[in-house]
């Protein structure tokens, strides 16, 4: 995939905190790239020094191949969608997406095309004539979208777009933001803390932590793959457990997913680490099964529905736990070699006991 | 009360005595030259209020709170202090006067002098009601202009002076208004030789003890900017509604 967008060794304190430290990465094509992660990982700083908004202290933005770093955030023409629509007030829906063309000095008739066309392609035909303060805040952020596409942008950069929409109408406007994007082949750059709308609008997916990112990958690569203790701990859930070393060194950390662990009942005997069902929970399809450990920790696993019901699970039964997919992240924090590793049973039980 | 008694002495002689009061060519001289003068007050002090707005409210700089004070201070001052020091500047035995009238520039006892002075004291009203107009904006307008191609020209025409037009128009008539009626300052410039609506009553009662034709201007300067105040804010209501 060609590169539509380069961002290289971008740096950018505030006061003293170091904001974003040595970023870099590439946008293709027609590509759209999630940014996730929780608030004040810099996220919202690396769109806003992108689209010119907020200088970088180091490093340099390319926007095919041209070097951005002198560009003013006007002559960029990156399409922008702030959380809060930040529509002009005192301009109807159709004045507020002329406005882009019209500063660049498209005529009045091309303007008037291009407005019905996006309103059509948003879903908001009729509503031209209206100002913003008649709209909900869905329809707002509609707007808000098609008077960025107006420009024809060469990127669109979305800052946490639904963040105040409620959940029905984010679901149905982030289904069509991928619709549009994937129609106009735009590339896109799209920032939010929430995994599952990350998951849903990006080719691929970045997960920020303090500054840098930790991972850009597939949704599937993160989840089975993270290469960070952040990654795995960010993307579904984890269970973080203490194990001593294998070569009887200082005890670990190892993490495993609620569905690598399974619960089998101790009347089964055998080997494996020994607990008590506490609590548990229905989901749907899936219950979650809460076990207490020797340690005095919690584990939680996901077993089927029918399986629970058959195996006759409940509160305080003794039980044993078989895991698999074991990770653990070596070093404090994100250094360190990653992998997955399966500990012999009896050193889990024994550590846990 | 004191508003009644004077409408009641206005019209106490008849409608054709009030309306002759009002219309004799120093009652009208003296509307003219109010109006004129406080047209131009706020034409500089909306422009110069703004400027001045915008810098206070957009960029920090050391010793900003005594700028801001200072800013305040001609509401806190007495006018007659106004009107004094200009005369002890622009005055004949001032330190600019003696220069501008070699020139052939008459500042005081003439229109500028007096212009001067409206702007002096009415200065704080654009300032004010267009800071809080501008502390209230949403930064992120300005920047969604510039992503769609707005320079900073662009930005103050299509964004930032539409979103102000409410804190301009409600600092235009306040200012315009209080010059209509400023009294202090304006008869230290006047010097006796230019009339204002308010130095035409003062004139009438105190040397020509002709209350009748006072109150009946006085009624006038009541009633004019209550109407110009009530229309501006049938204007803002409109517009933001």
């Amino acid at each position: 995939m060609r590169a539509k967008m380069k961002v290289e060794g971008i740096h950018k304190s505030i006061g003293k905190d170091q904001i974003i430290s040595d970023m870099s990465f590439e946008l293709g094509e027609g590509e759209s790239l999630s940014i996730l992660g929780g608030s004040g990982c810099g996220k919202s700083t690396t769109l806003r020094i992108i689209a010119g908004l907020t200088d970088q202290d180091k490093g340099s933005i390319y926007i095919d191949g041209r070097k951005m770093d002198n560009v003013p955030a006007s002559k960029r023409k990156i399409g922008f969608v702030f959380q809060d629509y930040s529509l002009f007030p005192h301009m109807t829906v159709e004045e507020n997406i002329a406005f882009g063309p019209r500063m660049m000095g498209i005529s009045r008739n091309d303007r008037e095309k291009k407005v019905v066309d996006l309103l059509g392609l948003v879903g908001l035909s009729g509503y031209g004539k209206r100002r913003p303060g008649q709209l909900s805040g869905g329809q707002k952020q509609r707007v808000a979208l098609a008077r960025a596409l107006a420009i024809d942008p060469a990127l669109l950069l979305l800052d946490e777009p639904f963040g105040a929409l409620d959940a029905r109408i984010r679901k149905a406007i982030r289904r069509d933001l991928r619709r549009m994007q994937r129609e106009l082949g735009i590339s896109m750059l799209f920032v939010t803390h929430d995994q599952k709308e990350a998951f849903e609008v990006g080719d691929r997916i970045a997960i920020m932590n303090e500054g840098r990112f930790d991972q850009v990958g597939l949704p599937r690569d993160l989840y089975d793959h993270p290469r960070t203790r952040f990654v795995a701990s960010f993307i579904g859930s984890m269970n973080v457990i203490t194990v001593p070393a294998r070569d009887g060194g200082p005890p670990m950390e190892v993490m495993v997913r609620p569905e690598d662990v399974r619960v089998l009942k101790v009347a089964d005997g055998g080997k494996g680490t020994f607990g008590t069902l506490i609590n548990y929970m229905f989901l749907g399809s899936q219950i979650e099964v809460s076990i207490l450990l020797g340690n005095g920790k919690a584990v939680q696993s996901l077993m089927s529905k029918e399986r629970f019901i058959m195996e006759g699970f409940r509160r305080g039964d003794g039980v044993r736990l078989k895991m698999r997919h074991l990770r653990y992240f070596n070093g404090p924090g994100q250094e360190g070699v990653d992998g997955t590793w399966t500990a012999p049973e009896k050193n889990i039980n024994g550590a846990l006991v | 009360m004191p508003l009644g008694s004077i409408v009641s002495f206005a019209f106490g002689d008849g409608l054709s005595e009030f309306a002759d009061a009002v219309t004799s060519e120093e009652a009208l001289t003296a509307f003219r030259n109010s109006l004129l003068i406080a047209f131009i007050a706020t034409c500089i002090n909306l422009v110069a209020g703004t400027l001045i707005a915008f810098v206070t409210t957009r960029y920090s700089f050391p010793g900003k709170p005594i700028f801001r004070a200072l800013i305040d201070l001609p509401i806190a001052i007495p006018t007659a202090v106004v009107g004094l020091s200009l005369m002890m500047l622009y005055g004949p035995m001032g330190v600019l006067g003696p220069l501008l009238t070699a020139r052939g520039i008459q500042v005081v006892m003439a229109i500028p002098g007096m212009v001067l002075a409206h702007v002096f004291v009415t200065f704080p009203f654009t300032v004010r009601s267009v800071s809080v107009v501008l502390e209230r904006m949403d930064p992120t307008i300005e920047e969604a202009a510039s992503t769609l191609g707005a320079n900073g020209l662009d930005r103050f025409v299509h964004v930032i002076l539409p979103s102000i037009r409410g804190g301009l128009i409600a600092g235009g008539a306040l200012t315009f208004t209080r010059s209509l009626g400023e009294f202090g300052a304006t008869l230290f410039i006047a010097g006796g030789m230019v009339m204002t609506g308010p130095l035409y009553i003062y004139y009438l009662s105190n040397s020509e003890f002709d209350f009748q034709a006072a109150t009946s201007v006085a009624v006038l300067l009541m009633v004019f900017p209550f109407l110009i105040l009530l229309l501006l804010n049938h204007i803002v209501e409109r517009m933001e509604g």
